[in-house]
């Protein structure tokens, strides 16, 4: 038990933290996740990678990176996506599956970006997210 | 309205309500019964059928045969390149860029790193391929970098 001046102190501490806490500024509120870029591979050369764009960007490192691109010269276009994990392991895949092309239209800057490849290099997966948790790119 | 008439508007109604729930709860053991209301499934089928039909067209009235005209894609909907032909042969010169390029992708490969050089021959002479030669080649590329076969020894983007 407290004696009766620790009790006051302890009180007092108690009620202090509480208002602070009541008068933090709300525009530091939600949930908030960053994250590296993660790669998996298979042994049969098949693998997935996924990352936020922006993390991607501010990393503490120069190396990771997330890039998606159609191409296109006459005929129809051609996804592919490319990402480098923290520890320069490198993911690709080339796609001219109309879905996945119509995914990658809803790409921004700061997207949550996932990709799945065969053994063979093909897309057979491409996710693209967009969330209040993650972080927008830094200068 | 008194009581009394409060009281008749009840109870006859209450009645038509249990005739009319003892109608539809009963068996549909009579011929002539099932037919009737298999007929009546019919005419509303028609009549579903019909209305939209008329929905259709107050849609897009351009369509005068009475089928409903193909609904418009919203604008900025990824469209669909119809079927090409078959491709045209290459002339001597896309050929040349195809062996260039390809050479390109298979000095890379031997030497088991692309290089901001590559990249560079890369971007000059990618463009001027076809599709499909482009895909093959980012194909083989991309088995080798996802095998590990090949380093990126370069800043910035891979091709």
């Amino acid at each position: 038990m407290l004696a009766g001046g620790s009790m006051k102190t302890f009180a007092f501490a108690f009620v202090c933290t509480a208002l602070s806490g009541l008068a933090a500024p709300s525009a530091h509120a939600g949930e908030k996740l960053n994250g590296d870029v993660n790669i998996y591979k298979n042994a049969d050369g098949s693998g997935q990678a996924w990352g936020n764009l922006a993390d991607a960007r501010n990393s503490s490192d120069s190396v990771q990176m997330m890039f998606c691109s159609l191409t296109s010269t006459t005929g129809a276009p051609q996804v592919w996506c490319y990402a480098v994990n923290k520890a320069s392991v490198v993911g690709m895949c080339v796609s001219s599956n109309w879905n996945h092309i119509s995914v990658l239209y809803s790409m921004t800057g700061d997207a949550i970006v996932q990709f799945h490849w065969d053994s063979a290099g093909n897309c057979n997966y491409l996710a693209v997210e967009h969330s209040s948790y993650t972080s927008p790119k830094l200068p | 309205m008194t009581s009394a008439w409060r009281y008749l508007v009840c109870v006859l109604g209450g009645a038509l309500l249990a005739t009319a729930a003892l109608w539809r709860g009963r068996p549909v053991s009579t011929p002539a019964v099932a037919l009737d209301l298999r007929a009546l499934e019919q005419r509303l089928e028609r009549i579903e059928a019909s209305h939209v039909r008329l929905e259709a067209l107050q849609r897009h009235p351009s369509s005068s045969d009475g089928v409903p005209a193909p609904i418009p894609r919203p604008v900025g909907a990824v469209q669909r390149e119809p079927e090409r032909d078959e491709p045209a042969p290459l002339t001597p010169a896309q050929e040349q860029t195809e062996r260039e390029t390809a050479r390109v992708v298979d000095v890379a490969l031997a030497r088991g790193a692309w290089q901001a050089a590559d990249r560079d021959q890369w971007r000059q002479l990618a463009p001027q391929l076809d599709d499909e030669a482009r895909v093959a080649l980012m194909r083989k590329l991309a088995v080798a970098l996802n095998r590990g076969e090949l380093r990126v020894d370069l800043h910035g983007p891979l091709l």
